[in-house]
């Protein structure tokens, strides 16, 4: 980072020493110029002008004039050197040059003479002959002056160019930190939280396009995921319960069972013949209850399942076969079965289960909580269409759904009426699977007056024709 | 105490004829057993305390309640939340109450014994009539 501005420190430094070094030249060499002209020449021209030139004690005075001159001029930063070649005479500043000896003076070739160097200084020079009186004349100038003044410079342009590489570099930091590292940074941490299924936590980020549509699109997928989790949890939970409550069920009569069978036997030895028959009927309804448990339990893990092949539903079929069936009861019951088809014009492309299963259930809920203080008791069962809709309405006239059951009805195990029914308390939850299945709806109204079931289905639900 | 009048609360009318047999098998002084099918119906049977007490004036209310955990309506756990609200007004705080279910969750024993009133939790067939007794010696003093 630092080697950058020391290369442009150093390039600038050499560019404008060469450039300063040229101008320096020039600048020394027109003064160089002007001294000669001014200070020799004019006074060459007086000489001539008034015929003195001949007179040498007027040259030699004029010539010592020029060089106490040379001493003179303390206002400059240059000096001058005039050597009278014939003599070999040097004259110079002696103030300007105050640590030198003559001797120094000797050993330059004046003839060739381009630059000086006096001691750890360097002059530039510029050269002029001045025939007349058979002097060279050197104007000289400090180089050294220059490059410490161009070294200032380099240094100026090497700390801008340092501060701004460092600008640069801590804004570079600044703005990666801002737009790469800190979402990055919340990305990899949201990310671990979402490993470790803490979901609560929403994702915001801050930063460019790009960055704030991926945080975006990973809060999604985090919602997503939590969504689905809560499924699977409620899913896992109402598994854990209904295997609880399956267990429980199932083992009941069982060990009710096989306890009043211990009862019998001992009822049969004593010779007490009468208990024995009433604990072998309690036995009958123990394993009676515990058949239709078990056909519940097998119906709702059927409601599950794709079990059956789809095709056109015969919804007359399964009237006569529901008829059938429920011939005895309703005749037991003293219950009236009014059916109410309407479905020619259309044909329903399903698994025949789901639909039979939900008439079956619906009408036998509708026998079993009859309600007995009425004097006609009745099933009304109707299949429409309505639209795109199968309309599968069934009413009753019994004895009705506590309204603080009702939001319960089709959760599993529960029972309303345990006094009227000792059913699986399963039946409302096989109704509903399959409405689910078939991407249906179930609404109910219920009164002390009867229940009302609506369920509408869309025609040809996962017809693949 | 000579007699002891309890009440079983079960929906199954096997294991309350199961119960009452075994309790008979105790001979221990049981003077009445009251029969509810649910956690409701036992309910009333302390809601109308009157009414109850006119009809059994030697054996109300009942000093021991065989409590069922999964009934319909109202189960063991709701008749637990509700009667240790009743109890607080009514003359029903000598009544103990033993678990009798099916259930052998620790979840459902956790529940049940938080109550101070809930002595015991049995497992229904796990028990003969001789181990009956002896948990119910073990909360009742009985004159020979």
């Amino acid at each position: 980072m630092i080697l950058g501005p020391i290369a442009v420190g150093v390039f600038s430094f050499q560019v404008l020493k060469q450039n300063t070094y040229e101008k320096l030249l020039a600048v020394n060499d027109i003064h160089t110029r002007e001294f000669v002209s001014r200070h020799i020449d004019e006074r060459y021209k007086i000489l001539v002008d008034n015929q003195l030139i001949d007179i040498k004690s007027y040259v030699e005075e004029y010539q010592r004039e020029v060089i106490s001159e040379i001493s003179s001029n303390e206002s400059y930063e240059g000096s001058f050197i005039i050597v009278e070649k014939k003599s070999g005479s040097v004259f110079y500043d002696e103030a300007f040059f105050n640590q030198l000896d003559a001797s120094y003076f000797d050993s330059i070739d004046y003839g060739n003479a381009t630059e000086f160097v006096v001691g750890s200084k360097h002059y530039v020079v510029s050269k002029y002959t001045f025939s007349p009186w058979d002097w060279i004349i050197y104007g000289i100038y400090p180089a050294d002056s220059i490059e410490a003044l161009l070294k200032d410079v380099a240094t100026t342009v090497f700390l801008v160019c340092a501060l701004a590489v460092l600008l640069l570099f801590a804004g570079t930091i600044a703005l990666s930190h801002f737009f790469l590292i800190k979402p990055v940074d919340k990305m990899s941490r949201f990310a671990e939280k979402v490993a470790n299924l803490k979901l609560d936590e929403k994702l915001v980020l801050e930063g460019p396009d790009e960055i704030k549509r991926l945080g975006k699109t990973l809060d999604v997928m985090k919602n997503k995921l939590s969504n689905n989790l809560k499924k699977i949890e409620k899913a896992n939970e109402e598994l854990a319960q209904f295997s609880y409550r399956a267990s429980h069920d199932l083992k009941s009569p069982l060990t009710v069972t096989k306890k009043i069978s211990e009862y019998v036997l001992k009822d049969i030895d004593s010779g007490d013949l009468d208990e024995a028959k009433i604990n072998i009927k309690r036995m009958h309804k123990q394993i009676c209850s515990l058949e239709a448990l078990v056909s519940d339990i097998l119906a709702l893990a059927k409601a599950d399942l794709a079990a059956e092949n789809k095709e056109i539903v015969d919804f007359e079929l399964i009237i006569s076969e529901l008829k059938e069936k429920f011939k005895l009861i309703l005749e037991e019951a003293n219950c009236e079965l009014i059916i109410n088809l309407n479905i020619n014009e259309r044909e329903v492309y399903g698994e025949k289960i789901r639909y039979q299963q939900i008439i079956e259930n619906l009408i036998s809920n509708g026998i079993k909580y009859r309600d007995k203080s009425k004097p006609n008791s009745l099933v009304r069962l109707a299949i429409n269409y309505q639209g795109d809709f199968l309309e599968i309405e069934v009413e009753d006239n019994g004895v009705g759904i506590p309204e603080k059951n009702q939001p319960e009805l089709f959760k599993m195990f529960k029972r309303f009426h345990p006094k009227l029914s000792s059913g699986s308390g399963l039946g409302a939850s096989i109704i509903k699977k399959h409405v689910d299945h078939l991407g249906g709806v179930i609404v109910f109204e219920s009164s002390n007056a009867g229940t009302t079931f609506d369920i509408k289905v869309p025609i040809n639900v996962g017809a693949s024709v | 105490m000579k007699n002891l009048p309890i009440l079983i609360v079960d929906d199954n009318e096997g294991d309350r004829y199961l119960l009452t047999r075994q309790l008979k098998d105790t001979q221990l002084p049981i003077s009445k057993v009251f029969e509810a099918e649910n956690g409701e119906d036992a309910l009333e049977i302390f809601k109308n305390y009157e009414e109850y007490l006119a009809q059994n004036p030697s054996n109300y209310p009942p000093l021991l309640v065989f409590l069922d955990v999964n009934m319909p309506l109202i189960d063991g756990h709701t008749f637990l939340k509700e009667f240790n609200e009743l109890r607080k007004r009514e003359n029903l705080k000598s009544i103990i109450i033993m678990m009798f279910s099916t259930s052998e969750r620790e979840e459902d024993k956790k529940n049940a014994l938080e109550y101070d009133f809930v002595k015991d939790y049995l497992i229904k067939g796990t028990f003969d009539s001789d181990q009956l007794k002896e948990r119910i010696n073990d909360l009742f003093s009985f004159e020979c």
